[in-house]
């Protein structure tokens, strides 16, 4: 799986960066940036939580 | 049961309603007020986020706004993608909670000044001595209005979002106070031109809109449209979280005792504060295709109202929702609504109940209010007080 934020739309909420520490973090310009772009299946579940409760909905989750 | 968001004994206590709306018609249709409505967590989350099937672009409230003037002064909050996104991505910056955390020494110089009288004096009216002055110092700060003019603005703003009882139409009243309003910006816009501050207002003058064949300057009618939004999302909304948390502390000393206690719990208290007695009570929505909701199909066109003040209600998502937890776990919270309309200010506010809470509680051990002196506001899609008398006990 890859995990993609869109710049745009993220303002920096910082929700992802709580329920999963390990593969979000807040840049300086104020937006989530991903840390591990192809984070393992153990972490799926809490990018799938932070997918959900982005209150942006600026993060996606793609298989492959 | 009917659903009409103007009936004053609705706005007293919305919730019997909704729950029979949840139970018994979780879509709902209003023939005479011509909308459906959502009632469900499940049902109104997903349509919040679907901007493209639920569009803003008429409004979020239930009334008919002038179509001429949502041109003329176009505000984010009701436009789609993508002309939502340019305006936003203007402002967006500073709102981040990063910089929003950067007011705090303000918010709290600000707070305690406002209560000092209150604590001389042994109380006050929650609404007009604390829970309207805080926030409207704080948004007029920022977008650079002078001390003198807030409170006639402030005023103004109230009586723009006032509404009859059980109907719709907009008094003549309010969108006289609508009108003096969009003056006072465009006048003030044109002194800050003159004259700039470092204000976020005079930040617009300059900022570059990205269009189809490059980019252009802000017009004065859009920086209305962001004043006009700003001061009144900022004050309005606000003004009723705090006085709404002063009224359930009042109700449920218990809870109060536990976030002076333990400051740790207050976020999570502000959260469930947003829940319990969320000052937003409905989006507005026009659907933009026909869509299917419990085997009834809603046209492409029609009014939709996602119950937001419901779906924080719902017993199918929440355990006894009518119960004032301040420990609940909310992992959805909708009180800001979600998705790219999701409130801009959401940092702001949360930072200012979180410092007006906590300087509250420094001076007021108890948090007691004289509920039978408490008046509503009547507005279409806000809920909340007018007046609070607030005593202070020992």
């Amino acid at each position: 799986m890859r995990v993609i934020v869109d710049p745009v739309l993220c303002e920096g909420n910082g929700v992802c960066t709580q329920v999963a520490p390990e593969v979000f973090e807040l840049g300086d310009d104020d937006r989530a940036r991903v840390l591990v772009e192809h984070p393992t299946e153990a972490r799926r579940a809490a990018v799938e939580t932070a997918v959900r409760r982005c209150p942006r909905r600026a993060i996606r989750l793609v298989e492959g | 049961m009917e659903l009409n968001p103007f009936s004053y004994e609705f706005q007293e206590n919305p919730y019997p309603i909704y729950r029979w709306l949840r139970d018994h018609e979780p879509l709902h249709r209003n023939e005479q007020l011509e909308f459906w409505a959502l009632s469900r967590f499940r049902d109104v989350l997903p349509s919040l986020v679907d901007w493209a099937t639920y569009s803003s672009a008429e409004g979020v409230v239930l009334e008919r706004l002038d179509p001429k003037m949502l041109e003329a002064t176009p505000m984010m909050i009701s436009l789609d993608p993508p002309r939502h996104d340019r305006l936003r991505k203007l402002v967006s910056r500073a709102f981040t909670p990063r910089r929003v955390e950067s007011l705090e020494p303000f918010v709290r110089a600000t707070a305690v000044r406002l209560l000092e009288p209150l604590v001389a004096q042994g109380g006050g009216d929650f609404v007009k001595d604390f829970s309207t002055p805080l926030p409207m110092e704080v948004i007029f700060t920022l977008l650079g209005v002078p001390d003198a003019d807030r409170h006639q603005l402030r005023e103004w703003t109230d009586v723009a979002l006032e509404r009859d009882p059980d109907t719709p139409a907009i008094p003549a009243r309010a969108l006289e106070a609508s009108l003096h309003q969009m003056r006072y910006w465009y006048d003030l816009i044109g002194e800050l031109r003159r004259r700039p501050n470092d204000g976020l207002m005079c930040g617009l003058f300059e900022a570059e809109v990205e269009t189809d064949g490059g980019t252009t300057r802000l017009s004065d009618g859009e920086i209305i449209g962001f004043c006009t939004l700003l001061g009144a999302a900022g004050n309005e909304t606000t003004t009723k979280l705090l006085a709404n948390a002063a009224v359930l502390f009042a109700r449920h000393p218990e809870e109060y005792r536990k976030i002076l206690a333990d400051p740790m719990r207050l976020s999570g208290a502000i959260e469930e504060i947003l829940r319990h007695s969320s000052p937003a009570q409905y989006a507005a929505r026009t659907v933009m295709r026909d869509v299917e909701w419990y085997g009834r199909t809603v046209p492409q066109g029609a009014r939709m109202l996602l119950l937001v003040g419901s779906a924080n209600r719902d017993e199918r998502e929440y355990r006894e929702p009518d119960r004032f937890d301040v420990d609940r776990q909310i992992p959805e919270p909708l009180g800001f609504g979600q998705g790219v309309h999701y409130c801009l200010g959401a940092s702001l506010a949360r930072l200012e109940t979180r410092v007006a809470l906590e300087e509250l509680g420094k001076r007021f051990p108890r948090c007691a209010v004289d509920e039978a002196g408490c008046r509503r506001v009547h507005m279409s899609n806000v809920h909340g007080f007018a007046s609070v008398p607030f005593v202070r006990c020992a």
